[in-house]
């Protein structure tokens, strides 16, 4: 099951989740730096701080 | 079992989970539910190598969403009712050894804007009136996972101490035309002898009726009824000024201090009509009353809810202050 990025925080940078649904059926959100271009570059999925996060420069 | 229980002798409610009392208990490291899985290991709670801030149903909740029927009957004098509500963990990095107030100053301002968005999402169900984040810190408040993370509860109605912290603002502002928590941040600026931190936006100071000796307030000095009601720049100096006071804790005798951390703010029922008399702000209650010794709740407190407190509130300012000097410089 794919679980897209959701930029929550508007604009370019600020906070993005992503909700799954863990085997009992209980919800687990991911939160991360950035939206846009570092919720599209996420390419192995986890969700885990990369270099080419845009929404570093949101929260110096 | 998984109920409320009511007491009509004091007007509130119980909450019974009993199947809490199976729940992971001081793990070692190396099991621990709340560090990311490493490849080859064992899946813990977050099934993911790294992370960066998780928050996910608590897997030994103590209301839920779909709360089963009571497990006894209820009387006319003994309401029962399910336990709805949710119970969430927020966990703070996927580093394990770390602490709220060794993160970044990055870290917290994202925490900030995680538990606006879960007060939005929690505050949002029909079934949830009140919701707390909170942390407990420390084995000696109860602790049972040292992995750095907080908790949040989405209460069914607005809690006892809430409730009374209303109570006596909807009474300050019948008589004063103004908010209570407004006219305490305007006291203590003026006064300045319990200041721990200040910014434009933000205050953090001991009560002057503080009732743990380093119990520290922090309030933004505009009224502000929620979390959900902060914009920028409130968000980012609130995840200042939590930081100045978790560091100038730790600072205080040397040693990672614990605490209680919780948000106060506006129930989400009715929501607009507790406006004027909800003004966001969070409370650190640290058990320590000086580097060996702990305040217990004991008589007067637990039964006569009256609490004797051994440190002067100017005093206790004081130290912080000093121990806040003593962080040094970098935090702004």
């Amino acid at each position: 099951m794919s679980f897209p990025w959701e930029a929550i925080d508007g604009g370019a940078g600020g906070l993005a989740r992503r909700d799954e649904m863990k085997p009992d059926g209980r919800r687990l959100t991911l939160y991360r730096l950035g939206s846009g271009e570092a919720v599209r570059e996420d390419r192995d999925g986890t969700g885990a701080s990369d270099e080419t996060d845009a929404g570093r420069e949101r929260h110096p | 079992m998984t109920e409320r229980r009511y007491d009509p002798t004091t007007g509130e409610w119980v909450t019974f989970a009993t199947h809490r009392q199976s729940r992971t208990y001081k793990p070692p490291a190396d099991f621990c539910p709340l560090c990311p899985t490493r490849p080859g290991a064992a899946e813990t709670e977050i099934p993911h190598p790294s992370f960066e801030v998780v928050s996910f149903d608590n897997r030994f909740p103590s209301f839920g969403g779909h709360a089963p029927p009571p497990s006894i009957g209820g009387t006319d004098l003994y309401p029962v009712e399910p336990a709805s509500g949710r119970c969430e963990v927020v966990v703070y990095s996927d580093d394990h050894d770390t602490t709220f107030a060794e993160l970044s100053a990055e870290r917290i301002r994202m925490l900030v804007d995680v538990w606006v968005d879960r007060w939005q999402a929690l505050g949002a169900q029909d079934d949830i009136g009140y919701v707390m984040p909170f942390e407990n810190k420390g084995e000696v408040v109860g602790t049972t996972l040292s992995h750095p993370h907080g908790q949040i509860y989405g209460y069914p109605e607005v809690p006892p101490r809430p409730l009374r912290e209303l109570r006596a603002a909807q009474a300050h502002l019948g008589r004063t035309g103004r908010c209570v928590e407004c006219d305490v941040v305007a006291a203590e600026m003026a006064d300045g002898r319990r200041l721990v931190d200040t910014d434009a936006g933000w205050v953090a100071w001991v009560p002057f009726w503080a009732r743990f000796p380093y119990e520290v307030h922090i309030a933004p000095r505009r009224h502000r009824p929620s979390l959900g009601h902060l914009e920028e720049p409130d968000r980012a100096a609130l995840a200042r000024v939590l930081q100045t006071v978790a560091r100038s804790y730790d600072a205080l005798w040397g040693f990672s201090l614990p605490y209680v951390m919780a948000f106060h703010q506006r129930p989400t029922n009715d929501d607009e009509a507790w406006d004027p008399v909800s003004h966001l702000h969070v409370e650190f209650s640290p058990p320590n009353r000086s580097a060996d010794q702990l305040k217990y709740l004991a008589g007067s407190e637990l039964e006569g809810g009256a609490f004797v407190t051994d440190v002067a509130p100017e005093d206790a300012a004081a130290r912080l202050r000093e121990a806040r000097d003593r962080v040094g410089p970098g935090l702004r």
